[in-house]
């Protein structure tokens, strides 16, 4: 019977501690969406007052942070790519962080930062989709990628968890008979979180003191994303920018330290 | 049933106030952090060029050029440098690192050669070109030469590298970097600022790139660093040169410095901020041989030296400037600092110089200073300048000179071979 009453009151106690600690949770983090919010509407008034018009639905939409993440290459998977494109083939290793992959099929050659090249004999150009589908069977990654079609050509852009690597695009052409394809991809996968961004107020800070040294003064539109910047030979770095549209230039601001990133 | 359902809601609520327990002071932990501050990479000063790691080539380039169709440019300001920089790295890097074995060329098949797509790279002080093709992923070469201008340019549809070493003799290499990436580089949209030297300067090598305009440049003062004027080290710096900064003893020298004593292991620390380090820190260096091993030394002295700069809140990027090997076997490094691809020259002391020996630091002087910049100064172009240059064959640049006041203010310099 004490037992039961005990547990009782246990209970009654247990369920208010809980409600109250739900309830400070929930109050803390409604407080800091609230200063995220505040802080970022702070900046855009700064920004009107320097002369620089921005939405803060815009500013809003962009991530609070947004970390690096540090990505080694897979020689794994180059290989793999290698063999599904070309089968058996030769392979070179010069120097500089340079594969070059060889056969009857083709050439293909991996450098440092993700840049790739390859060169398919006799490989049907048609439409986007068929190229991405090939691409996709030999290996390269086309989760969540998107094709452009212009009159230079198709190109695909890549995208890591749902947010697009600005800089990581392969331009496909033919070429006298050939499927060429250039530029840069990301073949590994996953990585660690390596760096911490800016938060969204000071970033919308940094951004002022970009336009203001271009003399540019309107921001069209505002994305998350990231570039794919080389470490060194073996390892790379996905740096979190924020894509910033004015109508005459697309700019791109590193999350990380503030500055603007260009490739 | 009932007991037992009584039960299981009784550790199912101590459960989750433990979990909202924990989640109440994770947040609490998070939204103390002063104004939202973060814990981000360091950026390098206020380069904005982020190192995430390990520096790649301990060695930073006192003049990029690059050659479009319309003629040259010189990124003439420190923003225009790092972004050029940061642009051409990698691919500057895939260069140098899958160059080929060298061939001696005769100066007018190199004259040919100095057209676009190219980029130039001219080095502070003579580079040995084995720790150069090291540090970018290359092999280190026997025969070594020391190289102060690189050219990466296109040769029927492959990429080459030109070098110039300290004799001015020329070479030429293959690579395999990527003949898209250079035209990429040279294609972007620049306003054409300098010129090759002509005729008319005859004083210059050819191949000298010259500004064709009046250009500004910014006077730095060399402040010393905030625990200079608090007149206490960090410890997280003593812990960067291996000691612990609870068993250090520390006591003022006759001089007035202070000096932290570990073991064997000491450093004296100047009233500006000046740092003597001395004693046997282990570098832990993979068993390497010869050039192989002289990159990895390098690189950990530059990386320490970056640390230190980046602990001490010092401006500028050290690059190496010299590698000598003493009669003893040690290896005696020395440092120069550069901000935005202009070097800085003391009119007394070195920036940065070290000494290991048997794979241990034995000696480090390092001169951190918070660079504050000054009034912007106007100079003439250098093409302008090179006609009353006395004979003799010589290079010109800018570099930061320190005067009397402290204050280190852009001059153009006749550099010349000794």
């Amino acid at each position: 019977m004490e037992w039961k009453k005990i547990r009782r009151w246990l209970i009654l106690l247990l369920l208010a501690a809980d409600l109250i600690l739900a309830g400070n949770i929930a109050r803390q983090l409604w407080q800091q969406r609230s200063i995220a919010h505040t802080a970022a509407e702070n900046a855009v008034t700064v920004a009107a007052a320097r002369g620089i018009e921005l939405q803060l639905e815009d500013v809003l939409a962009m991530p609070q942070k947004n970390g690096a993440i540090r990505i080694g290459r897979d020689p794994a998977a180059e290989r793999a790519a290698a063999e599904k494109l070309l089968g058996k083939a030769d392979v070179t290793e010069p120097g500089g962080g340079v594969v070059i992959y060889a056969s009857d099929a083709g050439e293909l050659s991996f450098r440092r930062g993700g840049a790739v090249e390859i060169r398919l004999h006799g490989a049907e150009y048609s439409d986007g989709e068929s190229i991405r589908s090939r691409l996709a069977a030999g290996g390269l990654s086309m989760k969540d990628a998107s094709v452009e079609v212009s009159s230079g050509g198709i190109t695909l852009i890549q995208s890591y968890q749902k947010q697009p690597v600005f800089n990581c695009r392969l331009a496909c052409t033919a070429e006298t008979g050939d499927l060429a394809v250039r530029g840069r991809w990301l073949m590994g996968e996953t990585g660690e979180e390596n760096a911490a961004g800016k938060p969204r107020a000071q970033l919308v800070l940094a951004l002022c003191d970009l336009m203001e040294s271009l003399e540019l003064r309107r921001v069209e539109g505002l994305r998350a994303g990231y570039v794919l910047q080389s470490e060194d030979a073996q390892s790379m770095v996905l740096v979190p920018v924020w894509e910033i549209r004015t109508g005459s230039d697309t700019l791109y601001l590193s999350a990380l330290t503030g500055k603007q990133v260009i490739f | 049933m009932r007991e037992r359902l009584n039960n299981a809601l009784l550790a199912v609520l101590l459960a989750l106030m433990l979990l909202l327990t924990g989640a109440t002071m994770f947040l609490s932990m998070r939204s103390s952090r002063v104004g939202g501050q973060i814990d981000a990479a360091e950026p390098d000063g206020e380069s904005g060029r982020l190192r995430l790691s390990a520096a790649q080539t301990a060695v930073y380039p006192e003049q990029l050029a690059v050659f479009c169709e319309g003629g040259v440019w010189l990124p003439l300001q420190k923003t225009d440098y790092e972004l050029l920089y940061q642009q051409i790295e990698p691919f500057y890097l895939e260069a140098l690192g899958s160059a080929g074995p060298l061939t001696r060329m005769e100066e007018t098949e190199y004259l040919r050669r100095m057209e676009p797509p190219a980029v130039l790279v001219q080095y502070h002080a003579p580079q040995p070109l084995s720790l150069l093709r090291i540090w970018s992923g290359g092999a280190g070469t026997d025969g070594d030469v020391a190289v102060c201008r690189t050219v990466i340019t296109l040769e029927r549809e492959n990429v080459i590298a030109l070098f110039t070493d300290e004799t001015g003799a020329r070479w030429r290499a293959e690579t395999v970097a990527s003949a898209e990436e250079l035209r990429g580089i040279c294609g972007a949209e620049r306003e054409i600022n300098a010129v090759l030297a002509g005729p008319e300067q005859a004083s210059l090598a050819a191949d000298e790139v010259l500004t064709d305009r009046s250009f500004s440049a910014e006077t730095l003062f060399a402040a010393p660093t905030e625990f200079a004027q608090k007149g206490e080290l960090p410890q997280s710096v003593l812990t960067a040169l291996g000691m612990n900064a609870y068993l250090s003893k520390v006591y003022p020298d006759a001089d007035g410095n202070l000096v932290y004593v570990e073991g064997r292991s000491t450093v004296r620390v100047g009233r500006e901020g000046d740092l003597h380090y001395t004693g046997e820190a282990d570098l832990a260096l993979v068993e390497r041989a010869g050039a192989e091993m002289e990159a990895e030394v390098c690189r950990k002295i530059s990386d320490l030296l970056e640390q230190l700069w980046s602990l001490t809140g010092a401006g500028g990027t050290l690059s190496l400037e010299e590698l000598r090997r003493e009669d003893d076997g040690a290896l005696a490094l020395r440092f120069g600092l550069e901000e935005g691809g202009r070097f800085l020259e003391r009119r007394e002391g070195l920036w940065a110089a070290a000494v290991v020996r048997d794979g241990a630091l034995t000696d480090l002087m390092a001169s951190p200073r918070v660079l504050e910049p000054g009034e912007s100064l106007l100079l003439m172009p250098l093409s302008k300048m090179s006609a009353a240059l006395p004979e003799g064959r010589a290079r010109l640049c800018v570099r930061l000179l320190e005067g009397e006041s402290g204050a280190f203010a852009p001059a153009v310099c006749r550099v010349t071979e000794d």
